[in-house]
C-alpha cells in the first residue's frame, strides 16, 4: 500500500477504512440528506458522522431554524451516526480541516441554495470545498423539496435596546465634541480617525444595529459640523463625497469584522464551558462504580451547568418508570408528568416543555440512551421557561444525557458482571458440595452396606457380628449428622430466623450435654459455667446447634478418652464461651480457616463434609456475635465464640406465696 | 394396608403383652419397629395411612398408639386430633429433627411424647414404658405417694424432697413445678402445658417465668446443674422429668 501511496502521491492521510462526513444546513432538506448519507455509509459499510457548522452568519438564524438543525442531529444520532457541531469563521474551511482530522473520505453536502447572484459574487461552498478537498471525495446532494432558509433575523447577541442605540449616540456626539475643540488644530482626515475610533468602540460594545447607527451619524455629523459650509448637510466640494463614502464603507466593515470577532469570542466561551462542564462530568462518572453516586453526580453537574430542577425516573420491575430519590433532584413528579416521561422512555425521543411533543408537561423529558436502548428518562424543569428553546442548550443538555445513559449503563452492566460473577462462585460451590456430600454420603453408605450384607450372606463369628452392628450404627449415626448438617446449612443460607429469648446458659449446655452422652462417656468433661452468669438473649435451637457442632468437633479430631473442657464467662457486655480439648491443636493457618465453607482440617480430612463450623460462625453471626479459633498455650484447640449480652433481661415476678 | 393376623400371636399363649397400634407409612421403619416390638412382647397392629390407622385404633383398642407426623394421606395433628375426640390413649409422636414447632404442636394437641428421628429403639421402649405407666396410674386412680429417680426422692404425701440424705427447702411455686412434672415423669412438658399447670390459664406466655423457677429447681436438685440427671430440656419444645436414672 505504501508503494501506491508513493506512486499516487497521496498525502500522509490514507483512509483505510471509508468515512462519511455529511454537513448539514438549516434548511428543511437535511433531513433527506442525513438519509442520503447514511444511505452511502451503509452501502461502503462506512462510519458515518453528521456535522453542523456554526458561523457567524449562522448565529443569525431564526428560532425554526435552529431547531431544525438539533432535529437534524437528532435524526442522524437515531440512524446511527456521531454528530459533531463546529464553529469557525468560513464554513467549507472547517470542514475541511474537521474531515482532515477525522480521516474523512466522502464529504456528502447539499445541494447550494444561495441564489445565483451570491454564488457569483461569493463562491458557492460546494466549490469551496471542492477546491480544497484534494483527496477527499466530495458528494452533492440535492433534497426533494429546497425550502429556502427562512430570513435570518438579526440579533444575536445581547438584544438590541434602546440603550445599546443610546450609547451609540452618545459615543458619537462625545466624538464631535472632541473634534469640535481639536478642529482648528488638526487636519479633518484625523478628525476622521476619530470618528472611527468611536464606531470601532460601538462594535466592541453592542451589536449590528447601533453599530451602523453609529457609522452613519459619523459620516452624517462629520458633515454636518467639519464640512464646508457648515452646520448644513450639503457639500461645495463634491471631493467629499469620496471620503464620505471611504468613510462609510471603512465604518461599516470595521464594525462588522468587530461584531463578528465578539460573536466567535462568545462562541468559543461558550463551547469552552460546555465542553469543560462535560469533560468534568464525564471525568467524575468514570471514577464512580455503584449507580447511585452516578445519578448523584449527574445531577450535580446538570444542576451547575443549568438553572433548573431535575428528577432521574429509572425503569423498575416491569418495565414501568420509576421516580428514583437522588440527592439534589427536587423535581416532583406527579402521574401526569410520569406518563410523559414514560412516553419518552417508550420512545427514546424528548417530550414534555417545550417540544412538540406533549408540551403540556410543566417539565422537559430526555430519554437517557445507552447502547443497548434507553436506561432512563431526565425531567429538566428550567426555572426560565424558555431556557431550552436554543438548540445549543438543548444539545448540551442531551449530551449530558448521554453521558449519564452511558455511565448507568456501564454501572448495570458492571452489576450485571458481577451477578454473573456471583453465579459462577455459587455454582463452584455447589459443584464443590456435591462432589463433597456425594463422597461424604457414600463412605459411610459403602460401610452399612457392607456390614449388612456380610451379616446376611456370610456366617461371622459372633463376635465379628457385633462388630458388624457396631459399624452399621456408627455409620448411621455419621450420615446422620452430615444430612443434619446439610439441612440446616441450607436453612441457614435461606436466612435464619433468631428467636432471641433471655435463656440460662446453664440450661442450652446441660441439654447438649445430655443428648451427646453416649458419645462423651468415655471421655472427662469438664463444665465451667458460674451460676451467676447473666441471662443471655439468644435463640436455645440454635445455640445448641453449635454447641453440639462443637463438641462433636473436639470429639472428631482428637484421640479417644482425652478431655473437654467447656467454660463460659461474662465480662458485663457479652458472654464468652469456650470449648477446649486436649488434641494436636489446630495447624498453623488454619484457625481462620476452618470456618470456611468445605473446608477440613488436614488431620482428619475425611470425616466430616467440613460444614460444621461453618454453621457455627453463621448462626453466632446472626446473634450478633464473634467466633474464633486458637491453639491453646499447653496443646489443644480451643474454640470461642460471643452472644452480646444486649437489652434489659426481663424482671422476674416475685414468688407471691 | 391392615396388619396381618399372623403378627399379633407372638405371644398367644401367654399374658398378652400391651397391644400398640403403629400408624407409619414408610415399610423401612414400620418393619425395625415390627421385629423390635414384637420381640418385647408387644401386640402390634400397622396402619400405613392415617385413614387406616384411625380405623385400627377404634377397631383394636390398643394401649398405645404410634403416630408419625408425616403420613401422606392426613396430617398427622389431623389424625391425632381426631383420635382425642374419643380416646384417651397414650400417643407417642415420631417426627423429623429440627421440626420443634410440630413436636409442641402435637404435644400441645394431646400427644403424651415424641421421638426424634433417627432414634433408638431403647429410646423408644423407654418411652413407651413410661407413657404406659402413667396410664396405669390415672387408672388405678391413686398415684404412689413417693417418687424416686436416682437420688431424688418425694414424698408427696409429707411434701419432703430428698436428694440423697439431705432435705431440700422448696418454695411453694417450685414445689409446684416439680409435682406437675413428677404427674407426668418421662414425658416432655411444654412450656405452655407447664405454665398453665402451675401458673393457671392466664399466664400461658410467661416462659420467662417458667425458665426462672426451673433453673432455681435446677440448682436445689442436680449436683452439676449444667449436666442435669433430673430436670431435663428439650431445647425449643419444654421439660422433662427423668422417670429412670
Amino acid at each position: 500500500m505504501q508503494a501506491y501511496m508513493r506512486d499516487h502521491a497521496i498525502p500522509k492521510t490514507w483512509p483505510v477504512a471509508e468515512r462519511v462526513l455529511v454537513c448539514i444546513s438549516p434548511s428543511p432538506a437535511a433531513g433527506q440528506l442525513v438519509r442520503a448519507g447514511r444511505r452511502l455509509a451503509t452501502r461502503l459499510g462506512a462510519e458515518w458522522i453528521v456535522a453542523y457548522v456554526e458561523t457567524p452568519a449562522s448565529a443569525r438564524l431564526s428560532q425554526a431554524d435552529r431547531d431544525r438543525v438539533v432535529q437534524t442531529l437528532r435524526l442522524a444520532e437515531q440512524l446511527g451516526a456521531e454528530t459533531a457541531t463546529l464553529s469557525g469563521p468560513t464554513m467549507s474551511e472547517e470542514i475541511l480541516t474537521y474531515a482532515r482530522a477525522r480521516n474523512v473520505s466522502k464529504i456528502v453536502i447539499g445541494k447550494p441554495v444561495r441564489s445565483l447572484w451570491k454564488r457569483m459574487l461569493f463562491g458557492s461552498i460546494a466549490d469551496a470545498l471542492v477546491r480544497g478537498s484534494g483527496d477527499i471525495d466530495i458528494y452533492v446532494v440535492s433534497g426533494d423539496k429546497e425550502a429556502p432558509v427562512s430570513r435570518p433575523h438579526r440579533e444575536r447577541l445581547e438584544p438590541s435596546n434602546a440603550l445599546a442605540y443610546a450609547e451609540a449616540l452618545g459615543i458619537v456626539a462625545l466624538c464631535t465634541a472632541v473634534a469640535w475643540g481639536m478642529f482648528p488644530h488638526v487636519g479633518l482626515s484625523n478628525l476622521i480617525m476619530l470618528y472611527l475610533l468611536g464606531v470601532v468602540v460601538v462594535a466592541m460594545r453592542s451589536s449590528r444595529g447601533p453599530t451602523v447607527l453609529a457609522s452613519v451619524l459619523s459620516v452624517a455629523t462629520f458633515d454636518f459640523f467639519f464640512v464646508p459650509p457648515y452646520f448644513s448637510f450639503a457639500v461645495s466640494d463634491t471631493q467629499y463625497l469620496i471620503t464620505f463614502g471611504v468613510m462609510l464603507v471603512v465604518a461599516l466593515v470595521i464594525s462588522g469584522l468587530t461584531v463578528r470577532t465578539r460573536i466567535q469570542a462568545l462562541a468559543a466561551r461558550e463551547r469552552e464551558r460546555r465542553t469543560a462542564a462535560l469533560y468534568a462530568m464525564s471525568r467524575e462518572l468514570a471514577n464512580t462504580r455503584d449507580a447511585e453516586s452516578l445519578l448523584a453526580i449527574a445531577v450535580q453537574h446538570i444542576l451547575e451547568v443549568f438553572s433548573a430542577e431535575v428528577a432521574v425516573l429509572l425503569p423498575e420491575a416491569g418495565g414501568r418508570l420509576g421516580h428514583r430519590v437522588v440527592p439534589a433532584a427536587t423535581l416532583a413528579i406527579d402521574t401526569t408528568e410520569l406518563a410523559v416521561a414514560q412516553w419518552v422512555y417508550a420512545h427514546r425521543e424528548l417530550a414534555g416543555l417545550g417540544t412538540s411533543t406533549l408540551p403540556g408537561a410543566t417539565a422537559l423529558y430526555v430519554p437517557l440512551v445507552g447502547s443497548r436502548g434507553a436506561v432512563g428518562v431526565l425531567g429538566v424543569r428550567p426555572d426560565e421557561r424558555h431556557a431550552f428553546d436554543s438548540p445549543e442548550q438543548l444539545h448540551l443538555l442531551e449530551t449530558f444525557a448521554n453521558q449519564t445513559a452511558l455511565a448507568i449503563e456501564r454501572a448495570v452492566l458492571a452489576e450485571e458482571a458481577q451477578a454473573t460473577q456471583v453465579r459462577m462462585e455459587t455454582e463452584r460451590l455447589r459443584n464443590s458440595l456435591l462432589s463433597s456430600v456425594s463422597h461424604d454420603l457414600r463412605t459411610p453408605l459403602a460401610a452399612i452396606t457392607g456390614a449388612a450384607s456380610t451379616l446376611i450372606e456370610g456366617r461371622p463369628a459372633a463376635e465379628a457380628q457385633h462388630e458388624l452392628l457396631q459399624t452399621i450404627r456408627e455409620e448411621a449415626d455419621r450420615l446422620n449428622r452430615l444430612v443434619r448438617n446439610l439441612l440446616e446449612m441450607t436453612r441457614l443460607e435461606s436466612g435464619v430466623e433468631v428467636r432471641k429469648e433471655w435463656h440460662q446458659l446453664e440450661e442450652v449446655v446441660g441439654a447438649v450435654l445430655g443428648r451427646l452422652e453416649p458419645a462423651l462417656r468415655d471421655r472427662p468433661v469438664r463444665t465451667d459455667v458460674p451460676k451467676d452468669l447473666p441471662l443471655v438473649p439468644m435463640d436455645d435451637v440454635l445455640i445448641d446447634q453449635v454447641l453440639t457442632n462443637l463438641l462433636e468437633n473436639a470429639l472428631k479430631y482428637t484421640p479417644a478418652a482425652t478431655g473437654v473442657e467447656l467454660r463460659a464467662w461474662s465480662d458485663g457486655s457479652s458472654v464468652t464461651v469456650e470449648i477446649a480439648d486436649q488434641g494436636p491443636g489446630l495447624a498453623p493457618g488454619d484457625e481462620a480457616r476452618v470456618f470456611d465453607k468445605f473446608y477440613r482440617g488436614a488431620a482428619g480430612s475425611s470425616r466430616g463434609a467440613g460444614l460444621g463450623l461453618t454453621i457455627c460462625r453463621a448462626i453466632v453471626e446472626a446473634h450478633g456475635g464473634r467466633i474464633w479459633a486458637q491453639n491453646r498455650p499447653d496443646g489443644g484447640a480451643a474454640f470461642r465464640f460471643t452472644l452480646p449480652l444486649e437489652g434489659t433481661p426481663p424482671r422476674v415476678e416475685a414468688e407471691g406465696g | 394396608m391392615a396388619d396381618p393376623e399372623g403378627k399379633s400371636e407372638a405371644s398367644s399363649d401367654q399374658i398378652p403383652g400391651p397391644s400398640v397400634v403403629l400408624i407409619e407409612d414408610e415399610p423401612q421403619i414400620r418393619r425395625f419397629l415390627r421385629a423390635a416390638l414384637t420381640g418385647h412382647g408387644y401386640r402390634l397392629f400397622e396402619a400405613g395411612s392415617g385413614e387406616d390407622g384411625l380405623i385400627e385404633a377404634a377397631t383394636r383398642q390398643p394401649d398405645l398408639v404410634i403416630l408419625d407426623l408425616g403420613l401422606p394421606d392426613l396430617d398427622g395433628l389431623g389424625v391425632l386430633a381426631r383420635l382425642r375426640e374419643w380416646t384417651s390413649v397414650p400417643v407417642i409422636v415420631l417426627s423429623a429433627r429440627g421440626q420443634e414447632r410440630d413436636k409442641i404442636a402435637a404435644l400441645d394437641g394431646g400427644a403424651d411424647d415424641y421421638v426424634s428421628k433417627p432414634f433408638s429403639v431403647g429410646e423408644l421402649l423407654a418411652r413407651m414404658r413410661a407413657a404406659l405407666r402413667r396410664r396405669d396410674q390415672v387408672r388405678e386412680g391413686a398415684a404412689a405417694t413417693t417418687f424416686v429417680v436416682g437420688d431424688l426422692s418425694v414424698d408427696l404425701a409429707g411434701r419432703h424432697v430428698l436428694v440423697g440424705d439431705k432435705e431440700i427447702h422448696l418454695t411453694p411455686i417450685e414445689y409446684k413445678l416439680l409435682t406437675t412434672l413428677i404427674r407426668h415423669a418421662g414425658k416432655v412438658l411444654t412450656h405452655r402445658q407447664l405454665l398453665k399447670e402451675v401458673w393457671g390459664p392466664a399466664h400461658t406466655e410467661d416462659s420467662q417465668n417458667l425458665r426462672f423457677y426451673v433453673a432455681q429447681l435446677r440448682r436445689k436438685l442436680e449436683a452439676v446443674p449444667a449436666r442435669p440427671r433430673y430436670l431435663l430440656t428439650e431445647p425449643g419444645v419444654g421439660y422433662r422429668l427423668a422417670a429412670e436414672s
